[in-house]
Formats: C-alpha cells, structure tokens, sequence
C-alpha cells in the first residue's frame, strides 16, 4: 500500500497506457488484416499503437496533398469563433500539383516506418511517384520494400504488375500478377469483396498478357476463371468464346491492356482524389 | 515599475540556474536535426516537414516548459519562506504577481525565439522556402498564448498545489484546445439542457486553437491580414489580463502562515 502511495503517479500511467491500449486493440481488432505473420500477442501490444501513429502520418500526408485545408465537417452552427479560425486557417480545398505532390512523400515514410503493415501508405506513395512525379524507378523501390515487409499482401504484387505494364516490361507485369494470384489463393483477404474484384481485374490481364505472348490455352484459363466469378458478365462470356473461336490477336490484346490500364487509372485517381471526403464535385459519373 | 521588474529578473535568474531551459533546447536540436535524416522513399526535395514537426515540437516543449515553471513559482515560495521576504519588503502584491508573470513570460519569448531560430534554421539547410513574416507572426502569436498560460498557472497555484495546479492546467489547456472547436460538431448530436450547457461553454471558454496559425506558413498561404492579427492579440491580452485579475484578486486577500504549504 505503502508502495503504492508513494508511485502513485506512475502507477496511474502504466494503468492509463494498458488501458489505452487494450481499448485501441479493440477497436482495430477488427480491421486489422489477418495474414498469418503476426501474432495475436504482438497484434494487442503493438499493433494498436503503431497502426494508429501510421494513420494520423497517413491523414497528415492528406493534409498536405491537399494544402492544409482539412476535410469539411457537418456542424450545427457557424459561431462567430468558427469564421475567427476560418480566417486564421485556410479552409479551401486545392489539391498539390507536380513537384509540390513530393511534399507528401515524408509523411508517408514516417507512416510506412511506424507500421509496415499500413500497405496503403505504401500504395499511394508508388502512384504519386510513378505519376505526378515522373518517378517510375522510385515507385519500384517503394513496391518492392511493401512486399518484402507485407509478404502475405495480394495487392502489392497487383500493384507491381501494373507498375510494369506502365513501365511496358511485359513479363515482369505477367509474373507480379500470376504472385499476386497465388497470394489471393493462399492467404486469407482483408477485404473479400475487393478481393474478388480484384481477381477479376488479375485475370483480365493475365488473360490479355497470355494473348500477347501467344499462349492460347494459358488466355482461355485466365478467362473462364474470369467468368466464373461473374457468370452473368456478357462481356466475359463473349472474350471467352471469341478466345476460342477465334485466332489469337496480340495487336488487339496490347491495346486492351492499355485500355484496361486506363479505365483503372482513372478510378485509382478519383479514389485517391475523393477518398473519405465528399466535397469534390466530378462530372464523371463513376 | 521597478519592483515589477525585479521580480522578473529573480525569475529570468531561476530560469537560467534550473536545467530545465537547456534540456529543451537540447532536446529540440536534436529532435530536429534528426528530421532532416528521413529519407523520403529516395526523394530529395525540399519539404515542410521538418519545420511542421519542428514547430509542433515547439508548441509542445514551450507549453510544458511554461506550465513547469508558473505553477511552481507561488508554491515554492511560500514552502521556502521567501514569499514573507519579499511581501515585508516595500513590493505591493499587484507587482509581486506581474513581475512574476513578466519574468515568466519574458525568459519564454526569449527562450521561443530560441526555439524558432533553431527549428527555421535547420529547415532552411534543407532548402524550404517559406513565408519569414508569416513565422514571425506566428512566433507572436505563439508568444500570445503562452502569456495566458502563464496567467492561468499562476492562478491556478494560488489557491492549488503546485502539482494539482499544474495538473488543472494541463487538462485546461487540452480541453479548450481540442474539445472546444469541436463542439459545433458534437452540437449536432445534441439537444435540451446539455445543448445550452455547450453552448455557453464554446462562447464563455478561451478559445486557445485561434494562436496556432501554423498552418499558414507551413502551406505557404501567406502573412494574416493586419485587422486580424490584431485582434487576435487583443484577445489573447483580454484573456491573460482576466486570469491576471482574478489571481490578484484571490491573491491580495490570502492569508500565508509559516509553515504551511499553498
């Protein structure tokens, strides 16, 4: 008791720091992807902390993209101190361009090295470098240090492949896309639903990079896999019975690439553009 | 004015002999220049980082750094015995409590001043480009909120330990810092007796978040429009001369008896 008495102070600490911690274990808990190289031990002590110090790095980072002005938030009234504030702090939404875009790219790092495990820091650090930047080479590195430190991850490796396909290295796109494949079969997903979209999206272009290199039976796999995974798909059912009616056509299967490539970039940049704040406004209807 | 100032410099003095100071000097060099060792995915640009978390480092450090040293000055004086010195000595009890904030205040603008120059310094090696009139404004009004929270220790200390009167103002502090802007928020959500309550707590409470214009010059968005400014200072002099008021209030009718602790 007497012990007690005279440490209060740090007692109190120790109780409010385990506490704190079993409260964010909880509340992660359920997001926290499970892929089988943590355990659940290290998940309750460290993991909480760390992925939310990672995520306050990766918001700071979206501050930053978008020049200081913070997410619009529904209030009840607009005080007279609110306005005050409004006129200390800017409040309008712009968005960095070009060079101004590397910016961001500390506060990913610093997120990336308080959790490896945040794959989306990661993700978005390789876009902008490879875009916005002209940095395909530093976007690379980025991937690569992702999967070495995030194994078990399927979209790292989807990443890569893309990552390739931009870079037109064919073969390494192919192999990056068939590891992905593979993950997707072996660990178990962070998010199912998106899994299974981004099979589809794997195996529409393993399918065109087998018609490209002239593999026939190797597209058809790819795309009744496809197929199976949206039966009611017209536009699968038609590749896959133009696959095996038809002669291979690498000159079309170049171009689908690049098409597909397209439509995903775009959705990946209005993701990243309006992700988790509705006041952008877009004519684009997806 | 002299008395005023006289007891300013025992506390300049006190800041000088105590550690304190330069451990947070210490500290923040070196957290800063190990900033500068982040390599950004192998990106070498200029960036606003460093001086981001420099100058949060320096809002943090600063705080503490005023709260440790006002609400330990009435309680240590009155434990020593000093305090029956200094009251018997021709120094009115309204000087007394200035001169004690003035000293306070003083050895942390210059201290701040400190603060600033190393964590701009250090960006700027890096090559930033940012706003020098924008910092000093913020420096100013940084300045600002520390003189009300010197105010409010020293309130807080005058009739609490120096402990629970440092404690007070720590959760003052980080109530009006981030519960307060948030409540035209959690307003939504609420309604009746407690709606009122929230209200009247948003209107009547410092608003401490209007002396953080960091963001300004970290985005590069430019200097605060004059009128502004000014106002912003004015109320940070109107806060600080109310705490101020009332510890002299509470301070001229306290009775000290030897022996017993504030």
């Amino acid at each position: 008791m007497r012990f007690l008495q005279k440490n209060l102070p740090p007692t109190l600490v120790l109780f409010i720091w385990l506490a704190a911690c079993a409260t964010g274990a909880r509340l992660l808990n359920d997001s926290t992807p499970i892929d089988g190289s943590q355990s659940a031990s290290s998940i309750y002590l460290l993991g909480p902390a760390r992925a939310l110090i990672s995520e306050t790095l990766y918001e700071r980072a979206d501050l930053y993209f978008h020049k200081g002005a913070p997410h619009k938030k529904e209030v009840a009234f607009v005080g007279f101190f609110q306005k005050w504030k409004q006129a200390i702090s800017p409040v309008e939404v712009q968005h960095a361009k070009d060079s101004e875009v590397l910016e961001i790219m500390p506060w990913l790092r610093l997120a990336t090295a308080a959790d490896p495990k945040n794959i989306e820091a990661y993700l978005v650090a390789s876009y902008w470098l490879s875009h916005e930047c002209n940095k395909p080479e530093l976007a690379i590195g980025v991937l690569i240090e992702a999967a070495e430190k995030n194994p078990t991850r399927y979209e790292i490796q989807l990443e890569i492949g893309r990552m390739n396909l931009y870079l037109n290295d064919m073969e390494a796109a192919a192999a990056a896309f068939d590891e992905s494949l593979l993950q997707q079969e072996k660990h178990p997903v962070a998010d199912p639903e998106q899994a299974i979209i981004d099979r589809s999206l794997l195996l529409t272009f393993r399918s065109f990079l087998y018609e490209l290199d002239d593999a026939a039976a190797g597209a058809i796999a790819m795309a009744r896999l496809n197929l199976e995974l949206y039966p009611e798909r017209k536009s699968l059912r038609d590749r896959l019975e133009q696959l095996q009616t038809e002669p291979l056509n690498p000159v079309r299967a170049s171009e689908q690439i690049a098409m597909v490539f397209k439509q995903t970039q775009r959705s990946i940049e209005c993701h990243h553009d309006e992700h988790e704040h509705g006041e952008h406004e877009h004519d684009d209807p997806h | 004015m002299n008395n005023i100032i006289i007891i300013a410099q025992t506390v300049w003095l006190e800041m000088l002999r105590k550690k304190d100071l330069y451990i947070v000097l210490i500290l923040l060099a070196f957290m800063t220049v190990l900033l500068t060792t982040i390599n950004s995915f192998g990106t070498e640009v200029p960036s606003s980082y460093i001086l981001d978390i420099g100058l949060l480092m320096t809002f943090l450090l600063s705080i503490t750094l005023t709260i440790t040293l006002a609400s330990r000055q009435f309680p240590t004086e009155i434990r020593s015995g000093t305090i029956f010195t200094i009251l018997t000595k021709p120094i009115g009890r309204f000087e007394f409590l200035l001169g004690k904030w003035l000293g306070i205040w003083g050895g942390l603008v210059v201290a701040n001043a400190l603060f600033y120059l190393i964590v701009a310094g250090v960006t700027m090696t890096r090559g930033l480009v940012f706003g020098t009139s924008t910092l000093f404004q913020v420096y100013l009004l940084h300045n600002a909120l520390l003189g009300i929270i010197a105010a409010m220790a020293l309130f807080f200390t005058l009739f609490l330990s120096h402990g629970a009167g440092s404690t007070l103002t720590y959760i003052s502090i980080a109530l009006t810092y981030l519960y307060l802007p948030r409540i035209p928020q959690l307003l939504m959500h609420e309604s009746g007796w407690r709606e009122k309550c929230m209200l009247l707590i948003y209107y009547a409470a410092p608003h401490l978040e209007l002396f953080d214009m960091r963001t300004r010059v970290l985005h590069n968005w430019g200097p605060l429009q004059p009128m502004i400014f000014a106002g912003t200072i004015a109320y940070g002099l109107l806060i600080t001369t109310g705490f101020l008021t009332l510890a002299w209030l509470i301070f001229k009718k306290k009775r000290f008896q030897r022996g017993t602790l504030a």
